[in-house]
C-alpha cells in the first residue's frame, strides 16, 4: 500500500529550498537579493496582567517588566508600544450617550481612557475586530444577516497580506492555534472566539491545532521530486493515485456546479467556498508531479506525534509548534502564520504554569488556575498574571529559536514582524492602550525600543494604522485603506514606530 | 420577507393545527444550506456503512445561539474541505478493506469486463442512502463514469466502487442537508426525502434509517398524521437518545462539565467521575420527561433523582449500593427539579464558590429565553470575593446600588439567590464556610417573593415564559435557525402543545407538524 507516509520514508524527508539557495540561476555574484518578509501575529486573549506588564520608558532606555522577562534574549530586537488602541470603528462612536472621548478612570486601576474604549459584548466583538478595524456586527447589519450567529466578518489584515504575497510560497497563509480553551461565546458565532482569518468575508478559515497536520501539511507543499523515488513500481502507483484524485475531484467540481443551478442565491455562495476547497486540493494534486530540487537547508523536524486533545501536554506542544512555524519560515513554506496561543474567553486552568508571586517576586505554591475567572478576579491577581507571563514565554520562545536561524547576514528574526497582541487591556475590557509588542522587522522597525504614542482621544492611534504602516511600509502593497474610523481620521503610517 | 405566509398558513397542507395567536406569525423560514455538524457527521457515517470510527472529531467545529446544529454554526473553507476528502478516502478504504462490511455492500459482479449494469445497481442503492434521495440520472452516468476510471487505473471492480464511495462521501450532497429552491424565493412544501431528513436529524442526529425513506419514497411523510405517527415511531428507537446526548446536553449545559474544574482543596469529594455521574444524572432527568410520562409542566418540581453511591452521598440520600443510575425519590425535602440537580448547580458555579449572577443568568436565558446583553458602555468593576465575615449576597447587593448594574442584576440575581442553599458542588447547606447563614429569598420577575428552590421551583413553573421557551430551544435547535423574525410560528407551536399535554412528545409532534418544519423559502 503506497501511502504518504511510505512515500515520506523512501525519501527521506526533504523539503524546498530557503530562499538563499532558491534564487534564479544566473544572477551576478555579489547582486544582493532582499531576504523575503514574513508576518507572525500571535494573539492572546482576555488581554494582559498590565500592573506587571508596562513599565514605562522613553525610547531606548527602557526595562523589562516583571512579565516580559523572558523576552531578555531578545530584548534588543523587541518594540514596546504604548497607547495604540481598537474601538474607533464602533459604529455607535459618535452617538453616545456619554461623549466617546470624554476620559473615565478605569475602575479598579483609576487611569483615565475615553468612555468609548469599551464594546460590548467584548470576547466575541474585540477579538473579532483584532485583525479587521471595522465593525462586524455592522458588516452583518449591512449583509442582513443575523448579527448574532451568522460568522459573517471582513476580510482579516493577516490575509491581505498573504493575497500581496500569493504565489511566492506554496502555502499562502497558516493558522494555527496551541491551546483550545472552552468558555462562552458572548452572543455571537463561535467563530469570532476561536478563529482570527478571514480570507474574505463570508470565509472564516479556522486554524489548525494538530502539530502532525502541520507538519504534513508543510511536507506534502515542499515535497521532494518524485524523479528521486527509487521504486519505479511505487512512481507507477503514485501516478495512478494522482489519476484517481483528480477523477474525484472533477467529479466534486462537476456535481457541485449542477447542484448549484438549482439552488438560490446564498446557498450557491455557500457552495463557492466548497468549490475553492476543491480547486486548491487539485492544486496540491498538481503539485506533487512538479519537481522541486531538494537540499538540506532547511532542515525539518521529526514528524509531531497526532493529538487528539489539544490542551495535553501544553509545553511540548508548544515547542512542537514553535519548531513548525520556524520551519516553515525557514524553508519558505509560507510567509504568514497567524497564531492563536488561545481562544477568547478561555476558561482554561493552566495547570502547566508555575504560579509565581509577583507582588513579591518569588516563586509562588502551586500552578496557575481558570484563564477568564482569573482575569476578572481583580487587581495583582497573580494567576492571571502567571497565565500572561507564559504567553509571553511562548512568544519569546519563537522569537529565540527564528534569531537562531543565520539568513544571510541577518537572522530569520530580523527577516520576520512578529506581533505580540490582546484584544483587550486586562479584566476591564477595554479597547484602549492594548498589550502590543512587535519584534523583529529589522531595517523597518525600531528594535529595542519602548515608544508612547499619544494617549488623545481624538489623535491616538488604532489598529488600523498599525496594519496600514505594516503593509505599505514593509510589505509595499499599495494598501490605500484600511479598517473604519469614526472620527473620520484616513490611515496614516505611524512615524513613531519606523527606523 | 419574501414568501412570508402571514396568516394563511404557509404551505397551506391540510390538517395544518394553527392555534389562536396573537403574534403575526412572521417567516416561515429559510434555513440555509446545512452543513452536519461534526457529531451528525460521526453519527451518519456510523448509520450509513456500519463504521466505529468518528472522523468528525477532528474536524473543526462552531457553535452559535448555544448550538452546533445551527446552519450558521457550519463553517465551511479550504482546511474543512480537505477534511473531508481525507475522511472520505479513509472510510472508504476502511469499509472495502472489511470482507464482511464489503460484501454487504458488493453485491454483485459484473458479466463481463465492460459490464457496468451491476456497479449501476449498486451505485444507486448507496447513493440513496448516502445523499439521502434518490440519484438523479445525471449522477448515476457521472459515478459510473468514475467507476470505468478507477478500473482503467487497473483497479478492480470493488476497488472503482471503492472511489465511488470516497466521491460521494466527500461530495456536497452528503455534506450537507440540501433541500432545493426550484423557484428562488416563493414558499413551498419540503420534497418528502428532505422532510425525512428534517425528521432523521431532529430526532436522531443522523441520517434517515430504510423505514423512514421507504415512507418518503411512498410520497405521503407530508401528512401531519404520518410526520407524528413517525415522532412516536422514531422515539421509540434507541436513535431517539441523541435528543438527550445532544440537544439537552447542549442546552442544559451539561457538557460544560466536560471541561467544568472545581477546586479540590475546597471540595475534595469533586472527582471527574463524580462530575461525569453528575452529566449523566442530567441526560437521565432530561430522558424522564422525553421517554418517561412526566410532562414538561413538572421540570422544575419533579421531586426525582438518579443516583449511584457516590452521587447519593453528594445529596445526603441511603447509598443504593450501585455504581449505575437508580431512580429514587427524593424524600431530604431539600431539593427537586431540574434546578436542583447537581449537574446544574456545579456547571453554574465557579470553581472555588458559587456564584449567583452566573445561576440567574443561566436560568434566564436558558429556561426563560431571555437574552441580556452588557450595557454597551459598562466600565465593569469586578465583582470581588467575599471579605472575611461577608457573603456573595452582601457583595453582589452593594454591586446593585449602582443602578447600570442594577439592570441586569435585578433579573440575574433573584434567581440565584435562591439557590444559595446548595454549594459549588451541589451540596446542601445552611451555612456558608465562614459561619455565616445562608439567606436564600428572592423575587421572581412578576414581585412575587420566594424563599428557597422549593418555592423557586413552584413560582417559575407557573411563568408562562418558562414552559414557551423549551418550544423555542427545541425549534432553534431542530431547525437549525434562530426563531427571530418567526415568533408567531413559536406561539402556534406552544399553543398547539398545550392543547395536547405537556409531553416532549407533544412538542416534538407539535414542531414537526408546523409549517416552518414542512415548507421553506429560498434567499
Amino acid at each position: 500500500m503506497l501511502t504518504r507516509r511510505n512515500v515520506l520514508r523512501g525519501l527521506g524527508v526533504t523539503l524546498g529550498l530557503p530562499f538563499l539557495e532558491s534564487l534564479a540561476p544566473g544572477r551576478a555574484i555579489g547582486q544582493t537579493v532582499a531576504p523575503p518578509k514574513r508576518f507572525i501575529p500571535i494573539y492572546f486573549p482576555n488581554g494582559a496582567g498590565v500592573e506587571w506588564w508596562d513599565k514605562p520608558g522613553n525610547g531606548a532606555t527602557w526595562d523589562l517588566a516583571p512579565l516580559l522577562r523572558p523576552l531578555a534574549p531578545v530584548k534588543a530586537k523587541t518594540l514596546f508600544i504604548k497607547n495604540l488602541g481598537n474601538y474607533t470603528w464602533r459604529r455607535d462612536l459618535l452617538t453616545m450617550s456619554t461623549p466617546w472621548y470624554s476620559l473615565i478612570p478605569r475602575q479598579d486601576i483609576g487611569t483615565m481612557m475615553p468612555a468609548g474604549a469599551f464594546n460590548t459584548p467584548s470576547h466575541s466583538r474585540d477579538p473579532g475586530a483584532m485583525l479587521t478595524c471595522v465593525d462586524g456586527d455592522g458588516v452583518r447589519q449591512d449583509r442582513k444577516v443575523d448579527v448574532t450567529t451568522s460568522p459573517v466578518n471582513a476580510t482579516t489584515a493577516d490575509q491581505i497580506i498573504a493575497q500581496g504575497l500569493m504565489g511566492k510560497t506554496p502555502i499562502n497563509s497558516m493558522q494555527l492555534g496551541l491551546l483550545n480553551g472552552s468558555g462562552e461565546f458572548d452572543g455571537r458565532n463561535s467563530v469570532f472566539s476561536q478563529n482570527m482569518s478571514w480570507s474574505d468575508p463570508e470565509t472564516a478559515m479556522g486554524k489548525e491545532l494538530n502539530p502532525q497536520k502541520v507538519f504534513d501539511a508543510l511536507v506534502q507543499a515542499g515535497a521532494a521530486a518524485p524523479g528521486q523515488t527509487a521504486n519505479p513500481a511505487d512512481a507507477a502507483a503514485a501516478a495512478r493515485r494522482r489519476a484517481l484524485d483528480q477523477s474525484a475531484l472533477d467529479s466534486l467540481k462537476a456535481s457541485t456546479v449542477a447542484l448549484q443551478n438549482q439552488l438560490s442565491m446564498s446557498d450557491k455562495a455557500e457552495l463557492d467556498k466548497y468549490l475553492t476547497g476543491v480547486r486548491e486540493l487539485e492544486q496540491k494534486v498538481a503539485a506533487t508531479t512538479t519537481s522541486m530540487p531538494a537540499t538540506a537547508q532547511c532542515k525539518p523536524v521529526a514528524r509531531p506525534m497526532a493529538t487528539t486533545d489539544a490542551n495535553q501536554d501544553p509545553v511540548g506542544r508548544m515547542g512542537v509548534m514553535n519548531d513548525l512555524i520556524v520551519m516553515a519560515l525557514q524553508c519558505d513554506m509560507t510567509r504568514v502564520v497567524t497564531y492563536m496561543l488561545d481562544n477568547s474567553r478561555s476558561e482554561l486552568v493552566y495547570g502547566h504554569v508555575a504560579k509565581y508571586d509577583f507582588t513579591n517576586d518569588k516563586p509562588a505554591t502551586g500552578t496557575a488556575g481558570n484563564y477568564h475567572a482569573s482575569q476578572h478576579a481583580g487587581l495583582r491577581n497573580n494567576d492571571f498574571a502567571s497565565i500572561t507571563n507564559w504567553q509571553v514565554r511562548v512568544a519569546a520562545d519563537l522569537a529565540q529559536k527564528l534569531d537562531a536561524v543565520q539568513e544571510g547576514e541577518r537572522t530569520l528574526l530580523d527577516n520576520s514582524l512578529l506581533m505580540l497582541f490582546s484584544d483587550m487591556h486586562h479584566g476591564d475590557h477595554a479597547g484602549f492602550d492594548l498589550p502590543m509588542m512587535l519584534l523583529g522587522g529589522a531595517g523597518t522597525f525600531k528594535q529595542g525600543q519602548y515608544v508612547t504614542l499619544t494617549e488623545d482621544p481624538q489623535s491616538c492611534r488604532q489598529y488600523r494604522d498599525l496594519y496600514f504602516t505594516i503593509m505599505n511600509h514593509y510589505f509595499g502593497l499599495g494598501i490605500k485603506s484600511f479598517g473604519d474610523d469614526m472620527r473620520k481620521i484616513p490611515n496614516a503610517e505611524i512615524a513613531e514606530i519606523l527606523a | 420577507m419574501p414568501g412570508a405566509s402571514g396568516a394563511s398558513g404557509g404551505a397551506g397542507a391540510p390538517g395544518t393545527m394553527p392555534g389562536p395567536t396573537t403574534t403575526p406569525l412572521g417567516d416561515v423560514g429559510s434555513i440555509p444550506i446545512h452543513q452536519l455538524s461534526a457529531r451528525e457527521y460521526d453519527n451518519t457515517v456510523r448509520d450509513l456503512m456500519g463504521t466505529t470510527s468518528k472522523p468528525g472529531e477532528a474536524f473543526q467545529s462552531f457553535e452559535a445561539a448555544g448550538f452546533d446544529t445551527l446552519a450558521a454554526a457550519g463553517v465551511m473553507n479550504s482546511r474543512k474541505v480537505a477534511d473531508y476528502f481525507s475522511a472520505a478516502g479513509t472510510l472508504a478504504a476502511e469499509l472495502f478493506g472489511d470482507a464482511t462490511r464489503r460484501a454487504s455492500l458488493v453485491t454483485c459482479q459484473p458479466a463481463t469486463p465492460t459490464d457496468t449494469s451491476c456497479a449501476e445497481g449498486i451505485i444507486k442503492t448507496f447513493g440513496l442512502k448516502t445523499f439521502r434521495r434518490p440519484l438523479l440520472p445525471a449522477e448515476i452516468a457521472d459515478f459510473v463514469v468514475r467507476y470505468q476510471a478507477g478500473l482503467a487505473q487497473q483497479l478492480d471492480h470493488a476497488g472503482a466502487l471503492q472511489e465511488v464511495v470516497r466521491i460521494m462521501l466527500a461530495s456536497p450532497q452528503f455534506i450537507y442537508r440540501v433541500e432545493l429552491d426550484p423557484d428562488a424565493t416563493t414558499v413551498h412544501p419540503l420534497s418528502n426525502y428532505e422532510l425525512a431528513s428534517r425528521l432523521s436529524y431532529l430526532l436522531w442526529s443522523s441520517m434517515p434509517d430504510s423505514s423512514l425513506f421507504a415512507a418518503a419514497d411512498g410520497g405521503a411523510l407530508n401528512a401531519p398524521d404520518k410526520l407524528m405517527a413517525q415522532v412516536d415511531r422514531m422515539l421509540a428507537d434507541a436513535h431517539s437518545r441523541e435528543l438527550v446526548d445532544n440537544f439537552a446536553a447542549q442546552w442544559l449545559g451539561a457538557r460544560r462539565l466536560d471541561d467544568h474544574v472545581v477546586d479540590t482543596t475546597l471540595y475534595p469529594m469533586w472527582t471527574p467521575a463524580l462530575g461525569l455521574t453528575m452529566q449523566q444524572e442530567m441526560g437521565a432527568y432530561f430522558d424522564d420527561f422525553l421517554h418517561g410520562d412526566q410532562t414538561y409542566d413538572h421540570f422544575l418540581t419533579s421531586p426525582v433523582n438518579f443516583v449511584d453511591s457516590k452521587l447519593a452521598a453528594v445529596y445526603g440520600l441511603p447509598d443504593p449500593g450501585s455504581t449505575t443510575l437508580t431512580r429514587v425519590q427524593n424524600t431530604t425535602g431539600q431539593r427537586t427539579g431540574f434546578l436542583g440537580l447537581a449537574g446544574f448547580l456545579t456547571h453554574t458555579s465557579r470553581q472555588d464558590r458559587t456564584a449567583p449572577s452566573i445561576r440567574g443568568k443561566w436560568i434566564v436565558n436558558s429556561l426563560k429565553c431571555m437574552d441580556l446583553e452588557l450595557p454597551p458602555n459598562l466600565n465593569p468593576a469586578p465583582l470581588g470575593d467575599p471579605a472575611p465575615g461577608q457573603t456573595v449576597r452582601q457583595v453582589l447587593e452593594a454591586h446593585r446600588a449602582n443602578p447600570t448594574c442594577a439592570a441586569c442584576h435585578n433579573i440575574l440575581d433573584p434567581a440565584g439567590f435562591g439557590l444559595e442553599h446548595f454549594d459549588a458542588i451541589g451540596r446542601y447547606r445552611d451555612n456558608y464556610s465562614n459561619g455565616q447563614p445562608v439567606d436564600s429569598l428572592g423575587m421572581l420577575s412578576d414581585g412575587t417573593t420566594f424563599n428557597g428552590l422549593l418555592e423557586l421551583a413552584a413560582g417559575m413553573s407557573k411563568d408562562p415564559g418558562f414552559v414557551a421557551c423549551v418550544a423555542r430551544k427545541l425549534f432553534v435547535y431542530g431547525l437549525g435557525r434562530t426563531a427571530d423574525g418567526s415568533e408567531g410560528y413559536v406561539d402556534q407551536i406552544v399553543t398547539t402543545w398545550q392543547g395536547q399535554g405537556l409531553s416532549l412528545r407533544n412538542l416534538l409532534k407539535a414542531i414537526v407538524v408546523n409549517d416552518t418544519f414542512r415548507s421553506r423559502h429560498g434567499n
